[in-house]
């Protein structure tokens, strides 16, 4: 995932020790999804779809299966705006290399048309062909802190904020003194508690490169460079996976109205990034 | 699943093989396939704190296993674990899944330490094959119990001490015993990790439960928890066991009432007065876990999933040199150790930098599944578990007592 993770957990003082542990639980729970579903470290379950995803389907989890369900759900309501599919195209795009990042993509190349299929019944994630090659990015860091905050509550925690980056934030209970966690976004402050919030800002990396988020489809290319969306949703992962769709495509907003009612998200702006927790 | 690119599934057992020259590899093998189940084998996992979980997990995706229960007194770990392999029956023990109508083929145990003897012999008088978590035992009685029905029951045992199954290890390993370093001048190990080894209990009455590791009564410590992993990768890669360990501990960070020491150190004789000097704590992560081999002719340092060799300035050229990337550690060129170097160089990959294709507890599970499915070798008997073990009771007690505590060769002799 490639970002900081920042947890502040509310309670009283003689129960530090408790608070301490369950920080540090939810923590091993953050680094077991980036162990999984990290593009770049070449032994996690990621690397392995990618490379063997066409011949092979992979298991999956009770875990792994809230995430693909959240982003088979987006990437169809949202007709492909929302695709992890992009990693090569991401690679083509000089985007990991930026970083010093060294994607693991696998070396089959192959058509087009050739996709990732989850099949919830069976509980496993393929590649109808050669050639995909997922980035998980952000989703998988809302997944993350969805599950993170699961183990927390599990430790008896009962008011936390937890953020990956700054841009994916879920909360629950308050903290000591006030009615909510709030969230900053541009002149509003919108309070949290058992809810997630996540923006998506397609910030300019270079003129080389164009903005990091791309217009998943036949042809590739990045999104304009103001385009940005932030969005409240009932899980960060799928917090995170319609704060892309709507920056690729934020006409989604009303064109999906129907679906973001009933997947209970709200979008708070079209343009305003997160700024201050 | 695939086997890794870097070394066939085969290879590993193969690389066993040879390590049988030495006379320190695993000795149980099976002529004939001990079993061999038409599909999956099917599997219970004894045990649902972090690791056992992330065993279960591990299974559920791995070809050829299928988890079907795992168990746990603790119906929080219960419950996680059966999201992590939705295939499995939840049970409090192995006792009542076996009362059960699951079908059973082979067992995991990963429970505190303290109680794997009596979940192993109980596996091991239902004539299932078991793959034991390190340390097998907390007591040299229950060793010696363990290794007895083990040899008895006419099953696979693997203990999980992962190093001998991890294919960078086993080339490492080969590299060493080829006179890479030349002569061992003597030995590092350290496990750093900063974490208050304290569990939050939902329920208070599972507090102490949870947090065995933190009662000097049944816990051996960091320098058994952590260390005996290590200890073994010295055993298997020197071909010597130790002669002798002092040890110390104290609390340097975690000043809440514990007993168990935060930060140990051990330094473990082992003969021609050669030295490891170990160190665990957790209260400091720099540099994780390592271990480092000391030679005339340079040092190797191994780090799970990746190795390097530093050579000394009289060292003569290896061949694989001019296609290994290198790494800086200060004023040190660290040269990256790669298992199946030559082939990954003809594919030009090996300057982008190779890692482990798969995390080292997969290729030990696999390991263990093929002993069972194929009558395989297993990675690590019975016998070097225990020495492994046996060297962790010790050096808990060192740090315990503060005593130089000699080990008995006895427990180092090959069985009959």
């Amino acid at each position: 995932m490639g970002t900081s993770f920042e947890l502040v957990l509310a309670g009283e003082a003689c129960d530090r020790r408790k608070l301490v542990a369950a920080g540090e639980a939810a923590l091993e729970v953050i680094r077991d999804v980036e162990a999984r579903w990290s593009l770049f470290l070449p032994d996690s379950r990621l690397a392995l779809l990618n490379r063997t995803g066409h011949a092979r389907a992979i298991a999956l989890d009770a875990d792994d299966c809230e995430l693909f369900e959240v982003a088979a759900s987006v990437h169809e309501a949202s007709a492909g705006a929302f695709d992890p599919n992009v990693a090569r195209a991401m690679d083509a795009a000089g985007h990991f290399a930026q970083r010093g990042l060294t994607p693991i993509l696998g070396h089959q190349k192959g058509p087009a048309s050739a996709t990732w299929r989850f099949d919830v019944h069976a509980k496993t994630i393929s590649f109808s062909g050669p050639g995909p090659a997922l980035d998980l990015g952000g989703i998988a860091k809302g997944h993350a802190l969805d599950l993170a905050a699961r183990e927390l509550q599990e430790c008896g925690v009962t008011s936390a904020l937890l953020h990956g980056g700054t841009s994916s934030v879920v909360a629950f209970g308050a903290p000591p003194d006030q009615e909510a966690w709030l969230v900053r976004c541009g002149e509003v402050e919108v309070p949290l508690n058992g809810i997630a919030i996540a923006t998506s800002r397609a910030d300019s990396q270079s003129a080389e490169f164009g903005t990091h988020i791309l217009n998943p489809g036949s042809s590739v290319k990045s999104v304009g460079c103001r385009n940005a969306a932030t969005v409240l949703a009932p899980s960060a992962a799928l917090a995170d996976a319609w704060a892309t769709a709507l920056c690729v495509r934020p006409d989604l907003s009303h064109r999906a109205a129907n679906v973001l009612v009933r997947q209970g998200v709200t979008v708070l702006s079209l343009h305003e990034p997160l700024h201050n927790v | 699943m695939s086997s890794s690119p870097l070394l066939p599934r085969r290879a590993i057992l193969q690389g066993a093989g040879v390590l049988g020259a030495f006379g320190l590899a695993p000795t149980m093998a099976f002529e004939a396939p001990f079993w061999s189940p038409p599909g999956n084998t099917k599997v219970a996992v004894i045990g649902c704190g972090p690791w056992g979980r992330n065993i279960a997990s591990e299974l559920h995706g791995l070809e050829g296993s299928e988890v079907v229960a795992v168990a746990d007194p603790v119906a929080s770990r219960l419950r996680s674990a059966v999201r992590k392999a939705p295939t499995a029956k939840g049970f409090r023990s192995l006792t009542e899944a076996l009362a059960d109508s699951v079908e059973i083929q082979a067992v995991v145990v990963a429970t505190p330490s303290h109680l794997h003897a009596a979940i192993v012999l109980e596996a091991l008088a239902a004539k299932l094959p078991v793959y034991c978590e390190a340390p097998m035992a907390t007591t040299l009685e229950d060793l010696i119990a363990i290794r007895a029905a083990a040899h008895s029951a006419g099953v696979p045992f693997t203990c999980g001490l992962h190093g001998r199954s991890n294919p960078l290890y086993a080339h490492a390993r080969d590299f060493l015993r080829s006179g890479a370093i030349a002569d061992f001048v003597g030995f590092r190990g350290q496990h750093h990790e900063k974490t208050s080894w304290f569990s939050p209990a939902v329920e208070s009455k599972d507090e102490a439960e949870l947090n065995w590791r933190l009662d000097p009564e049944l816990s051996l410590g960091l320098a058994g928890e952590f260390g005996v992993h290590q200890f073994d990768v010295f055993h298997w890669y020197t071909g010597q066991y130790p002669i002798a360990v002092r040890g110390a501990g104290s609390i340097q960070l975690h000043k809440d009432g514990r007993k168990v020491h935060d930060t140990v150190h051990l330094d473990i004789e082992f003969p021609s007065s050669r030295f490891l000097h170990y160190d665990a704590t957790i209260a400091n992560s720099f540099q994780k876990r390592f271990e480092m081999f000391h030679g005339t002719a340079g040092a190797i340092k191994m780090a799970q999933q990746a190795g390097w060799l530093f050579k000394e300035a009289d060292a003569p050229t290896i061949g694989f040199e001019v296609y290994a990337g290198r790494q800086q550690f200060h004023d040190e060129e660290g040269i990256t150790l790669v298992a199946d170097a030559t082939k990954l160089a003809a594919q030009e990959r090996i300057k982008n930098g190779v890692s482990l294709q798969e995390p080292p507890l997969r290729y030990s599970l696999k390991s263990f599944l093929m002993t069972v499915q194929e009558g395989a070798e297993t990675h690590c008997d019975v016998d070097e578990g225990a020495r492994a073990s046996y060297v962790a009771i010790s050096a808990a007690k060192a740090v315990r007592t503060g005593e130089r505590i000699e080990l008995d060769p006895k427990q180092f002799r090959k069985a009959d």
